[in-house]
C-alpha cells in the first residue's frame, strides 16, 4: 500500500515536473514555492545590478579620481566596493538557505 | 655566500621543503587508489582547505607578475581583474552544488563527464578535454618560466634556469602523484596564506616607502598623468567598452575553467560548496594590494622593458631586509605552484576520463584509470617543461586560442541544467562554431568594437546551440528530465523544512 503511494506519487511528481512552456526551459524545481522563487530572483538582481555598476555604462558616473577614499581612486575604490555587495549577497542568499551565516 | 644571500635563497629553499612535507603528508587524507579519491578528495574536502584551493588556484604567476604589471602600465584598465573576481565566483553558486549533486549519483569528478553524459556524446567529452589541455599546457609553462625566474633571482644566478624552473615542478610532482587531490588541497592552503601575507604586506609597504602614504601615491599619479586612473581612458590602453566586455567574458568564463569547475566534486557536502563561494570575495580583496603594488611602481620605474618585472624588479632594487626578500621570492613560488599544482591534476585526471577511457579504452578498471591519472601527471609536467625550457616554440598564445573555447561551455552547461529541449547536434555545432569565432577574432581579425572576443563567441555558440537544438530532436526526453531533476536538491534544508518546500534551487 505505502509502495503503491509512493509510485503514484512519483508518477505525479513526474508529471507535474514543471515544463511549463513548450520551450522546455525549467528554472526551479517544482517544490520551489513562489516566495522562494522571488527571493531568488532578487538575490540575481542584486548581483546583475552590482555588475551592472562596474561596467559601461553604469560605472559612467563614478568613473573618477576624486574624490580619494581609502586612499584610493574613487573608481577603484568603487570597484573593490563591488566586491562587497557581492560578499554581503551571498551571505544573504546563504543565510536565506540555511538559516544562519556559518552554520 | 655571504649570509644576506643564504637568507634570501634560505626562506624560499625552506618553504619548498614544507610544501613537499604538506603535500606528502596529506596522502592519508583520501584514498590514493581511486579516481574518487585521487582526482575528487573522496568528496571530503572542508570549508578551509577548499576556500584556499579556489583562491590559490587562481592566484597564479600572473596575480604577482600580470596584476601589477597591468596596474603599472596599463593604470586603471587593471581594475577588471577585481571585477572579475568579485563577480566571477557567482555562476558557481547555480552550477556548483547542482554538478556536486550529481557528482554524487553518477561517480563524476571531471567537468566533461557530466556535458557529455547529458548531451549523450563521447566527441563532446574528447573535444572538451582537448580544449581543456590546450589551454593547461601553456598555462602550467607560463608558471615554470615563472618559477624558474623566482628561483634562478633568488640564488643570485648560482641555479641555472632550467634547475630553477625544474626543483619546484618536481616538488609538484611529488606530492600531487603521492596524495593527488589532497595534496593540491593541503599544499594550497601554506601558499594561500602565505600569498595573502605577501600581497597585504608589499602592497600596503611599498606605498607608504615610497610616496609615504597610498593616498599621496595615487595623488602623485593623478598629477603627472590624471587619464590613467580613469577607465577607458585613452592613457590606459583600453577604451571602455573593451574594458566592460573584459569584464563581463571574464565573469561568465570563470568557473567555465576546468580545473575550478571540477573542484565542485571535491566538497564534503553542498553546504561548505556554498559557504565557501559566499566568503570567496574575501579572497578576491588580494587584488587591491596587488595592483597597489604596480602602482607603486608608476612614477618610481619608469619605463620597464617588460612590466611583468615590475614587482621583482622593485623588490630586488629596493635594499630591503634579506628576509623580506626571501620570503617575497617564496610567496611568488607558492602563488605560481598553487595553480600550476592545480593545472597539472586536472589536465592528468581530464586525460584520463575525458580522452582515454572515451576515446582509447573504455574498459579500463577504476585502479588502472588511476595509474593512467597518475602517468599524465608525469608526461603534462615533462611536455610543459620541454616547452618552457627547451623548445623555442611560442606556446602561450596557445592559451588565449584555447581559453576561448573554454568559455564556450557556458551555454552548453546552462542548457544541461535547465534546458530539456537542448540537444548533442546543438551542443556541438554551438561549441564549434563559438570556439571558431573567437579564436577568429583573437588571432586573424580585430574583434569588432573592440570587444573580447569570447563577447562574439558567446553570441554565435548561444545562438548556434539554441537554434541547432530547436531544429533536432532530443534523443531521449526523460533521462534529459532525470538528469535535471538529478541535478537538484531532493529534499529541504534542515534550517528551511518548516514550510515544507524545497530549498536552494535557482
Amino acid at each position: 500500500m505505502v509502495e503503491e503511494t509512493r509510485e503514484k506519487t512519483e508518477a505525479q511528481a513526474t508529471r507535474t515536473e514543471a515544463f511549463p512552456s513548450s520551450t522546455g526551459w525549467t528554472f526551479f524545481s517544482e517544490r520551489t514555492t513562489r516566495a522562494q522563487r522571488r527571493r531568488y530572483l532578487a538575490h540575481a538582481l542584486v548581483y546583475a545590478l552590482g555588475l551592472s555598476l562596474v561596467v559601461w555604462p553604469g560605472v559612467l558616473p563614478f568613473n573618477r579620481v576624486e574624490p580619494l577614499v581609502l586612499g584610493l581612486p574613487f573608481v577603484f575604490f568603487w570597484t573593490a566596493a563591488s566586491l562587497v555587495i557581492v560578499l554581503v549577497n551571498s551571505l544573504l542568499l546563504y543565510r536565506f538557505e540555511y538559516g544562519s551565516f556559518l552554520g | 655566500m655571504d649570509t644576506e644571500s643564504l637568507i634570501v635563497l634560505g626562506v624560499p629553499a625552506a618553504y619548498l621543503l614544507v610544501a613537499l612535507a604538506v603535500g606528502v603528508g596529506s596522502r592519508g587524507k583520501a584514498e590514493q587508489n581511486t579516481t574518487e579519491g585521487f582526482i575528487a578528495g573522496d568528496r571530503a574536502l572542508g570549508l578551509v582547505v577548499l576556500y584556499f584551493v579556489m583562491g590559490a588556484s587562481i592566484m597564479s604567476a600572473f596575480a604577482f607578475l600580470g596584476g601589477p604589471g597591468w596596474a603599472y602600465s596599463r593604470g586603471s584598465a587593471a581594475f577588471y581583474i577585481l571585477a572579475y573576481t568579485g563577480f566571477g565566483m557567482v555562476l558557481w553558486y547555480v552550477f556548483g552544488p547542482k554538478a556536486a549533486r550529481l557528482g554524487r549519483k553518477y561517480g563524476y569528478v571531471t567537468q566533461a563527464e557530466l556535458v557529455a553524459d547529458r548531451y549523450d556524446s563521447n566527441l563532446l567529452a574528447a573535444l572538451m578535454a582537448v580544449a581543456s589541455i590546450g589551454a593547461f599546457i601553456p598555462y602550467t609553462v607560463l608558471q615554470m618560466k615563472g618559477v624558474g625566474l623566482i628561483l634562478s633571482q633568488a640564488s643570485g644566478g648560482l641555479l641555472p634556469f632550467w634547475l630553477a624552473a625544474l626543483i619546484p615542478f618536481v616538488v609538484i610532482v611529488a606530492y600531487v602523484l603521492s596524495s593527488g587531490m589532497m595534496g593540491v588541497g593541503w599544499s594550497n592552503v601554506l601558499q594561500g596564506v602565505m600569498m595573502l601575507a605577501l600581497a597585504w604586506g608589499l602592497g600596503v609597504y611599498l606605498p607608504i616607502e615610497l610616496y609615504g602614504g597610498i593616498g599621496p601615491m595615487f595623488r602623485q599619479i593623478a598629477a603627472e598623468n590624471p587619464g590613467f586612473l580613469v577607465i577607458g581612458d585613452p592613457a590606459t590602453g583600453m577604451p571602455m567598452l573593451q574594458y566592460s566586455s573584459y569584464v563581463v567574458v571574464s565573469v561568465l568564463g570563470f568557473v567555465m575553467w576546468p580545473h575550478l569547475f571540477m573542484r565542485a566534486y571535491t566538497a564534503n557536502s553542498e553546504r561548505t560548496l556554498k559557504r565557501t563561494i559566499a566568503i570567496y570575495p574575501t579572497f578576491g580583496f588580494i587584488m587591491i594590494p596587488i595592483l597597489l603594488i604596480g602602482f607603486a611602481g608608476v612614477l618610481y620605474v619608469p619605463d620597464l622593458p617588460n612590466p611583468d618585472n615590475i614587482l621583482p624588479y622593485m623588490v630586488t632594487t629596493l635594499e630591503l631586509n634579506p628576509w623580506i626578500v626571501g620570503f617575497f621570492f617564496a610567496g611568488g613560488l607558492a602563488a605560481a605552484m598553487s595553480s600550476a599544482d592545480s593545472i597539472i591534476h586536472a589536465a592528468a585526471s581530464v586525460f584520463t576520463r575525458d580522452f582515454y577511457r572515451r576515446v582509447i579504452d573504455s574498459d579500463a578498471s577504476d585502479r588502472t584509470q588511476t595509474r593512467i591519472t597518475q602517468a599524465a601527471v608525469v608526461g603534462v609536467t615533462a611536455v610543459a617543461y620541454y616547452f618552457a625550457v627547451a623548445s623555442e616554440v611560442e606556446i602561450v598564445q596557445l592559451l588565449a586560442g584555447a581559453y576561448g573555447a573554454i568559455i564556450q561551455f557556458l551555454p552548453l552547461m546552462v542548457g544541461a541544467f535547465f534546458w530539456v529541449r537542448a540537444t548533442r547536434e546543438g551542443a556541438i555545432a554551438g561549441l564549434v562554431a563559438g570556439s571558431a569565432v573567437t579564436v577568429y577574432y583573437t588571432f586573424f581579425a580585430p574583434s569588432p568594437y573592440e570587444l573580447h572576443a569570447g563577447a562574439w563567441g558567446l553570441l554565435v555558440t548561444t545562438v548556434v546551440f539554441a537554434v541547432g537544438s530547436l531544429a533536432t530532436e532530443v534523443d531521449d526526453v526523460e533521462s534529459a528530465r532525470r538528469f535535471i531533476r538529478d541535478s537538484r536538491p531532493d529534499r529541504p534544508a534542515p534550517s528551511r523544512s518548516t514550510d515544507g518546500s524545497a530549498p536552494a534551487d535557482d
